[in-house]
């Protein structure tokens, strides 16, 4: 974690429960899988009895056509068809009535005598279907037939086979639900111990000092809760026996802007995996303005309010405070989700959808604006560092955990689920932000001057056509219409779409700090956008050449580039854009040409989905998605053209 | 193995190419449903199930149809007749069941002497084995003819073999035919070319005329005999109007040496004792030329640009005692759509 605003011992208790947490889990996932196994059993010696009931009749109806049992034909090609469908089945044999062995299929005779010679194992779990037995490798269901019986047999490893097909998804659920207990677990240390702790070594230092004028404020009831009341009471009265006035260290924590911004994230990407089928389901209407486009619309839309209703909450901030206006925004974003849910027609549901744009848009500015209140300009981009972490994170488990729950649900009832997590965001608001405060920095308000300024800047307003708007075109047109609605296409269900569109995530997390190092480190944050950028498109070129059985293998592979591509050219563009900034500017201590560039990306950004939908309609999806990354890649060249160019003018302009 | 199941599945559903358009009507031609229209049928023996669907079909599709019933009972020399009477009467389209009556109605495309023929007239034909071999279809690179389409109703010979196939595996071929008929020696004539194509030995059994110079059913047990010798380990029944006629004959000849008899056609399976055949049922074989002489009564669609078919759907069918004497038991894949007559 971020050593520089925890202290050491934060960070030995992290990695402590850390690695005890990761035990946890992998002991819960172990039990998991022997449970599903437990549940699996049975379903698979059904499936044996039902494949031997298959054999069966046919073979009974040839005993009843008066075919002697040793002279049936054709039940080589029987089990040769059965294996085709089922390649855990070994071999099929066939008795008569005194128990001779009359045909064998997949096994020689001695082999299939051998087998049904050994003693039947006691199975692991209950389940066995009438007829069953576990005999030397192999399940073995013997059905009576008409005359004689019938003997299928199933490898035994078989049974775990299915559960090691799904061993991917089993990780990636383990991944989220550590990244989830991680993030509860760092929540729940700070605030318990290292807060107390870091507070009650100020106010021992200040007594080590002889100053009676801190008091931790973290009694309690728990051990070290009486510990620090004690400490507290011993340095009051002492204050008070001295008669100097004493304060609390006890004030809202930094880290619990990283658990809400992850909650409102997380609560509207739950719906990101599939939210473009949802929307197509309601599109028949609109045939005028063809399908596609209109679920472009809806999904683009989203955006473009939450741009431009951002700087309406910066206003409503002021008199509103962060934490009035953090329930507001999640209120109405809850609303919308469920709106958004319960729609009955493509109007309404552009409605809901706008009125979860506007909620997204104010918590957002709630919880920047707690960032600045509880920051100065030395940590404050550590405290953006967490709100970053948050969404971060949400932007992994939303889609991940999104997908399965639809699968399991269907989307109104996720989309309902989501709007509790909206509202349920409501009540960890009061302990986590504390009191609102008298406030001297707004976040995310714009002027018409500071577009004026920022646009004046050549090298910005390169910076904004060139690569922040494209890298938010391929985000929302890519990311968040073509990549749902082409898995969708290829049969994929809603909990592979969402583990797909989670690797952006996923890549962004590894990413980011690894790059936001070597952008520092090479101090030319102008080439790191670039090669950032065509890297993050160049994916998105390949797609169309793809084989379309491939698609399933590469949508994931062009989605991890996006995300590594975004992760290098994000970071490296904050540095520049306010690099790029008049020093008077920067004095304000917050970037009015990041809020700028952060506002004319977002509207870009919109638009992204639309024209992605409009591309879809001529050159269907994955010509889309190459026509997205051509103008990705091409933008971003010229970009490293224009800033190789440019770069002494920008140096001077430094 | 698998391959046989897979490959009998196929040619099930054959002929889909061309698509039996039995569900839609199309544009219907302006008073034409209240319209009587008159279809002369010429008959070899009498109406049987091909023209019980044929009457069905149309009756099903609300046609009104004023039959002209001709049975030649068997006598190709009451054709001609016949042939002048539909000069005179003028129906509005002729029927014709089986090669023999076909021909003689409209001869062969490349006939130079027109003169007995009806030119005139929409012919539709069922019971033709092979049309293109016997002249009443044209060569694919001939235009189609005028006024004739039709209906076969043998399923293509690479499918019959592979349905015998299906059955039991076969190098030698037997086949007992009247080489005084022009369907069936154009369908041996086939089988001739598919034989090495297909890996097996063709044993050809010609029948001998008696001294009528009629083919001579006394000879048939001898053929047989032939045949067994030779190995053959199937019999093959074409369309062969005598060797229908003798099917009983021919069959037990066959049970007697142990040999099994294939069928292309209906009768020889459900009537006597052929062990498989891959036949069309005959009431689907009338259906089809019924639909046909609908486009062209009711929709006047020309007989040119109505195509020659077969049926897309063939039955599979297994005589059971016949295979239980022959302790030849049918393979357990086949039971699953073949129909078993027990």
């Amino acid at each position: 974690m971020k050593r520089g605003w925890v202290a050491d011992t934060t960070f030995k208790s992290l990695a402590v429960a850390g690695v005890a947490l990761l035990l946890a889990l992998a002991g819960v996932s172990w039990l998991a899988i022997s449970t599903s196994e437990q549940l699996l059993f049975p379903e698979l010696t059904q499936k044996a009895r039902a494949e031997a009931e298959q054999v069966g009749r046919k073979v009974d109806y040839a005993l009843t056509l008066g075919i002697p049992p040793d002279r049936l034909a054709g039940l080589d090609i029987l089990f040769s068809g059965l294996k085709e469908s089922d390649r855990d089945i070994a071999f099929l044999g066939l008795t008569d009535a005194s128990d001779r062995l009359l045909h064998a299929h997949g096994i020689d005779a001695e082999g299939l005598l051998a087998a049904l010679d050994r003693p039947d194992r006691r199975p692991m779990f209950e389940g066995l279907a009438a007829g069953q037995s576990l005999r030397a490798d192999y399940l073995v269901t013997a059905l009576p037939l008409r005359v004689g019986t019938l003997y299928l047999g199933h490898a035994e490893h078989a049974l775990i086979q299915p559960l090691i097909d799904n061993l991917f998804d089993i990780g990636i659920v383990v991944l989220v639900a550590m990244l989830l207990a991680f993030e509860v677990m760092l929540l729940v240390l700070t605030l318990n111990i290292s807060q107390p702790a870091q507070a009650a070594a100020t106010a021992l230092r200040a007594v080590a000092a002889r100053r009676f004028d801190l008091v931790t404020g973290f009694g309690g009831p728990d051990e070290l809760g009486t510990f620090l009341g004690r400490v507290d009471s011993v340095i009051a009265a002492t204050a008070n026996r001295l008669g100097t006035p004493f304060r609390s260290l006890r004030g809202p924590s930094l880290v619990g802007v990283r658990l809400l911004s992850f909650l409102f994230v997380f609560a509207e990407e739950l719906a990101r995996p599939f939210l473009p089928s949802y929307v197509d389901g309601f599109t028949q209407q609109m045939s005028d303005l063809g399908t596609g486009m209109a679920t472009g619309i809806v999904i683009g839309l989203h955006m473009l309010i939450f741009a431009s209703v951002m700087p309406v909450a910066s206003m409503l901030y002021v008199r509103l405070g962060r934490r009035r206006l953090y329930i507001v925004g999640a209120l109405v974003a809850s609303a919308g989700l469920a709106g958004t849910g319960l729609a009955a027609s493509y109007w309404d549901l552009l409605v809901w959808r706008a009125l979860s744009a506007i909620g997204y848009a104010t918590t957002f500015v709630a919880c920047q604006g707690f960032v600045l209140e509880l920051t100065n300009r030395d940590n404050r981009a550590q405290g953006a560092a967490m709100m970053v972490g948050g969404i971060t994170l949400a932007d992994i488990c939303g889609p991940a955990v999104g997908g399965i729950v639809a699968e399991r649900i269907g989307y109104s009832a996720t989309l309902l689920m989501a709007a509790a997590v909206a509202a349920l965001t409501v009540l960890a608001v009061r302990s986590l932000m504390g009191r609102d405060a008298a406030h001297a920095e707004v976040p995310g308000r714009i002027t018409l001057r500071d577009f004026a300024v920022a646009f004046g800047n050549r090298p910005f307003a390169v910076q904004l056509l060139l690569a922040a708007i494209p890298a938010k075109f391929l985000l929302t047109g890519f990311l968040f219409y073509l990549v749902p609605v082409t898995l969708a296409d290829l049969g994929s269900p809603e909990g592979d779409i969402g583990r797909v569109v989670m690797i952006y995530g996923l890549a962004m997390m590894v990413g980011s700090p690894l790059f936001a190092r070597v952008s520092d480190r090479w101090q030319r944050h102008g080439l790191v956008v670039a090669i950032g950028g065509i890297v993050s498109a160049i994916g998105l070129i390949a797609l169309p050449f793809v084989p379309a059985t491939l698609l399933v293998v590469a949508v994931p592979v062009a989605v991890a580039a996006l995300g590594f591509g975004q992760s290098m050219s994000i970071t490296a563009q904050v540095s520049l854009v306010i690099s790029l900034l008049p020093a008077t500017d920067r004095q304000r201590g917050q970037s009015p040409g990041l809020t700028v560039l952060r506002f004319v990306e977002r509207v870009g950004g919109g638009f992204g989905p639309v024209v992605a939908a409009a591309l879809a309609d001529s050159f269907g999806l994955v010509g889309s998605i190459g026509i997205l990354g051509l103008y990705g890649t091409i933008s971003f060249l010229l970009y490293a053209t224009l800033v190789a160019y440019g770069r002494a003018a920008v140096g001077a302009a430094r | 193995m698998r391959r046989r199941a897979l490959v009998m599945a196929v040619l099930i559903v054959l002929a889909m190419a061309f698509g039996y358009a039995g569900g839609t009507a199309a544009a219907t031609p302006a008073g034409a449903e209240s319209r009587v229209f008159r279809i002369m049928m010429i008959l070899w023996r009498g109406e049987t199930p091909v023209e019980r669907g044929f009457r069905e079909h149309l009756a099903a599709r609300g046609v009104a149809v004023d039959f002209l019933v001709r049975d030649l009972a068997q006598d190709i020399r009451r054709l001609p007749a016949v042939l002048a009477e539909a000069g005179r009467l003028r129906p509005d389209l002729v029927y014709t069941w089986g090669t023999g009556i076909t021909l003689g109605t409209v001869g062969r495309w490349d006939a130079p002497d027109r003169s007995p023929y009806i030119d005139d007239l929409p012919v539709v034909f069922a019971m033709v084995a092979t049309p293109g071999p016997t002249g009443i279809a044209p060569p694919p690179d001939q235009p189609p003819r005028a006024n004739v389409t039709g209906v076969s109703h043998i399923a293509p010979l690479p499918a019959q073999i592979k349905a015998i196939r299906a059955y039991l595996p076969l190098t030698r071929l037997g086949i007992v035919y009247n080489p005084a008929e022009p369907n069936s020696v154009a369908n041996v004539a086939g089988l001739r070319a598919l034989a090495p194509e297909m890996g097996f030995a063709l044993l050809e059994a010609p029948v001998p005329p008696d001294a009528t110079g009629a083919p001579d059913p006394a000879s048939l047990p001898a053929l047989v005999g032939d045949l067994a010798k030779a190995g053959a380990q199937i019999l093959y029944i074409g369309p062969d109007t005598f060797i229908g006629n003798q099917r009983n004959e021919l069959t037990a000849a066959g049970l007697a040496r142990g040999i099994p008899c294939f069928t292309a056609t209906e009768l020889e399976i459900r009537e006597s004792n052929a062990m498989l055949g891959l036949v069309s049922p005959y009431e689907a074989v009338g259906r089809l030329a019924a639909e046909k002489a609908r486009k062209i009564l009711v929709e006047g669609q020309p007989p040119s640009t109505t195509p020659i078919e077969t049926l897309e759907h063939f039955s599979y069918i297994i005589r059971l005692p016949v295979a239980l004497r022959l302790k030849l038991y049918p393979p357990l894949p086949l039971l699953d759509y073949a129909e078993v007559i027990r």
